[in-house]
């Protein structure tokens, strides 16, 4: 569990805080979302929390323990994935979470059994021999992830790891966040995409300009992330409208319909086109849109005046 | 704690480490060999040398040999096989093999019956026993009555008297609990075994160029009486001002007279060049850069460069804190620097030992130990600094590239246009302590203030007159030791408390 109260960062007098007086909890067996436009202060944040920086005030507890105080004791519960995973460029994937492991108290023998593990559960094994220098991004960032697992952390800190993964990556690492969640830790995952998270995260911090703007709750997600559908008819009548009106609230444009707040499950869509079609309209085409969440999201970080 | 014991124990068998002690230890040691062994005359340490002190008596009814064997020291050669001939020269075909081992003394004697021929030469051929070479072949014209001779070997000098078949011999000698000054060895031998005469013996330092020898009893320096041994070592009370002076030793009969009994007209008695002294000045000029620069990439490698990379963020996150991490790097640096030193002067000495026969004193040991791994610590210390500012490895690398030419290569020329901008005269002595605080701002100065201290003079190298006792400008105990310790413990401790606190 990670609580943050009041958190402050100020890199330097003459700029705006990068973090401005933050609350924020992270429960066990949850999936936290951190979502904010560059520069928003998200990677401030985690690094904070993961102990690389200090606050300039606030606090920041990591299972009860506080990271600047008591240092050893929290970290011991914090696996951190950084954006631009950084390694000792010459170094080997073993080696070096041996000398991670050490400072959990890991005994070599013990340690070396897991980076075993952690490797060839990421894939990554094969690729032992070589230095990390040499290593594509992707496997730079799985490497960063079974180097977080190496102590077996309560917590863990992603930050933007989602981006710049192929599909078939992004969806390994949502169902790998997913059994983290099962497993009952807590997961903190940034990105600047809010659409990225929205299929993985329990809660939404939306971060703008250092400061929480708002929390979206999984509730509010089903209505915001709710997909609209986008229906082109050959000819579209007042009898058509109020036909949709069943599956939620169709506003028309031209030939165009677009029905919103969708009360069917994303999986029943196709009963909206069978309606339309017993009823002899001819679909021209049908499309689901998400356009929503992020209009929303644009509107509470945009930069706006 | 654990933490940083971990840390620490991982720093100390890191690659760099390993290799930075290793380049050390070769270097210095390799150093020192070259330079042992350019200047060195004989490589063999002198309880591994045998002098063979040969003495032939003709009688009626033959030859009586006695032959004393001393090594280096003068210490008798027990069990050393001796091979030797007798030599009629004018029939030089005809030759008389003698082969013997000396005794626990050091003596071989034999009695050679031998009526027929008149055998004048004694020659000895190179033996060999385990550990020891005989370190001379030679010859002797054998004693008859009425006969003399001198100068057999070299550094050894013999006469024998035309009256009642005797031989002395004086020589040189090491000392064994001493490499600065040598003894003298004074050999005895007569044809009726009888124990040396009373003799006194006078000696000379020539501080002149040209001298007459032998010189008159009168005007040289009385040592004493001696006599009443067969072979006994002398030790001359002679001090600094006769430090690479020639020495001339003259053994007088009691009853004076204008020849001596035996001479050693050149020998140099009193040489300071110790094993410490010959290490401190073989290690200054390439210490001189070595140890800063290897100050300065140990900084960069154990921490700066983990910093900037931000490859130390990825071990930060671990459950440890900066503090400790900065401690087991700085302090594993410290301790490499440590180990290689002790190891490269432990070495060293052993190469030296064999050239000059003593080991490093603990003063010599301590002050080369100390000067340079203050040194070391704190041009890394001053690495640890820049490392808290500096964002870039280019940055660090770049400024302690900076710091080695600016406080090392041209600190002394720096700290002069400085002194010639305050218009400071460095003829007189508030100048010259001026320079020296200027020039100790910089730690590539510790070593060379540690040796001020323990040679207890400060100036040039050459001439006494343009120099300063060290304690009159400042140098003392106490003084060098705040220095080394500013050295040691505020650029580690300032870059500490940054490494700490700062983000
Ligand atoms: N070390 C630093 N010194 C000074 N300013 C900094 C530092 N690190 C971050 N900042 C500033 O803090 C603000 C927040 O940066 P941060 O990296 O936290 O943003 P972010 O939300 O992670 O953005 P991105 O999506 O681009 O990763 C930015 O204005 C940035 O310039
Ligand atoms: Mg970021």
């Amino acid at each position: 569990m990670i609580h943050i109260t009041h958190l402050t960062k100020q890199f330097s007098r003459n700029q705006p805080p990068a973090v401005k007086n933050l609350d924020l909890e992270i429960n066990d067996g949850e999936i936290m979302g951190f979502a904010g436009l560059n520069g928003a202060g998200k990677t401030t944040t985690i690094r904070i929390v993961s102990g690389i920086i200090f606050p300039t005030s606030g606090k920041v507890l990591v299972n009860g323990k506080d990271i600047v105080k008591e240092k050893v004791a929290a970290s011991k519960h914090i696996g951190w994935v950084p954006e631009l995973p950084n390694f000792e460029p010459t170094g080997k994937s073993v080696q070096l979470l041996k000398y991670y492991a050490g400072f959990y108290g890991i005994p070599p023998k013990e340690a070396e059994a897991r980076a075993e593990t952690l490797l060839k559960k990421f894939n990554i094994w094969d690729a032992r021999r070589r230095p990390l220098k040499d290593y594509s991004q992707g496997m730079k960032k799985r490497f960063s992830i079974a180097a977080a697992m190496m102590g077996d952390p309560d917590n863990f800190l992603f930050d933007e790891t989602l981006n710049g993964l192929d599909p078939e990556g992004v969806k390994n690492m949502r169902d790998f966040m997913l059994s983290l969640r099962k497993d009952g830790k807590a997961v903190f995952l940034s990105s600047h995409i809010l659409s990225e998270l929205e299929n993985v995260a329990d809660r939404i911090a939306v971060i703008k300009r250092g400061e929480i703007v708002k929390v979206i709750e999984r509730s509010d997600l089903s209505n915001l992330g709710e997909i609209s559908l986008k229906i082109v008819l050959q000819k579209v009548d007042e009898n058509a409208i109020s036909m949709l009106g069943q599956y939620g609230i169709p506003e028309k444009s031209g030939n165009e319909i677009v029905l919103r707040n969708l009360n069917i499950p994303s999986g029943e869509v196709y009963k909206v086109s069978e309606t339309l079609f017993k009823a002899g309209y001819r679909v021209i085409s049908i499309s689901t849109e998400s356009e929503g969440l992020e209009d929303y999201f644009l509107e509470l970080v945009g930069s706006g005046k | 704690m654990r933490d940083f014991i971990y840390d620490l124990r991982r720093t100390l068998t890191g690659k760099f480490t390993i290799t930075m002690i290793v380049l050390i230890v070769l270097a210095t040691v390799g150093i020192s060999y070259a330079a042992v062994s350019v200047s060195s005359v004989s490589s063999v340490p002198p309880n591994s040398e045998a002098y063979v002190y040969p003495a032939v008596f003709k009688t009626a009814y033959g030859y009586n040999v006695t032959d004393f064997v001393a090594n280096g020291y003068g210490q008798p050669v027990s069990g050393l096989k001796l091979d030797s001939s007798l030599i009629n020269e004018t029939a030089s075909t005809q030759m008389y093999n003698i082969s013997g081992t000396t005794n626990g003394h050091g003596y071989f004697n034999t009695t050679v019956a031998l009526t027929e021929g008149n055998f004048t030469t004694y020659g000895y051929f190179s033996s060999y026993i385990s550990g020891i070479n005989t370190t001379f072949e030679s010859s002797i014209s054998i004693l008859k009555k009425n006969e003399s001779q001198s100068g057999i070997l070299p550094n050894m000098y013999s006469w024998q008297s035309t009256n009642n078949l005797s031989v002395y011999f004086i020589g040189k000698v090491a000392n064994p609990s001493s490499a600065t000054i040598s003894g003298i060895e004074i050999y005895y031998a007569s044809a009726n075994g009888s124990a040396m005469p009373s003799g006194t013996l006078y000696y000379y330092v020539q501080n002149t160029s040209s001298i007459s020898l032998p010189i008159p009893s009168k005007e040289m320096l009385k040592f004493g009486t001696i006599g009443g041994f067969y072979n006994k070592v002398f030790t001359l009370p002679l001090n600094a001002s006769a430090n690479e002076m020639n020495v001339v030793v003259e053994l007088f009969p009691p009853s004076g007279g204008a020849q001596p009994l035996v001479m050693l007209p050149s020998a140099t008695l009193y040489s300071a060049t110790s094993s410490g002294a010959l290490l401190e000045a073989i290690l200054q000029v390439p210490y001189e850069f070595l140890i800063p620069i290897l100050g300065i990439f140990s900084a960069y490698f154990y921490y700066g460069k983990d910093k900037a990379s931000g490859v130390l963020e990825s071990i930060i996150t671990r459950p440890v804190t900066k503090g400790r991490i900065f401690l087991s790097r700085f302090l594993g640096g410290a301790m490499s620097f440590l180990i290689a030193l002790i190891m490269a002067e432990a070495l060293s000495d052993l190469v030296i030992y064999r050239y000059t026969g003593s080991l490093l004193s603990s003063s010599y040991f301590f002050s080369i130990l100390g000067g340079y791994l203050v040194e070391a610590i704190a041009f890394s210390g001053l690495i640890y600094i820049v490392s808290q500012f500096l964002k870039s490895q280019g940055g660090i690398l770049g400024t302690g590239i900076g710091l080695f030419f600016v406080m090392v290569l041209f600190w002394s020329d720096l700290m002069a246009i400085i002194l010639y901008a305050l218009h400071v005269n460095s003829a007189v002595k508030s100048g010259v302590i001026m320079a020296l605080a200027l020039d100790t701002i910089s730690p590539s100065t510790f070593p060379s203030l540690v040796i001020y201290l323990r040679s207890g003079f400060y100036g040039s190298a050459f001439g006494v007159g343009s120099g300063y006792p060290a304690s009159s400008v400042g140098i003392t105990l106490v003084s060098v030791i705040l220095v080394g310790l500013f050295w040691l413990f505020i650029p580690a401790l300032a870059s500490f408390f940054l490494a700490r606190s700062r983000d």
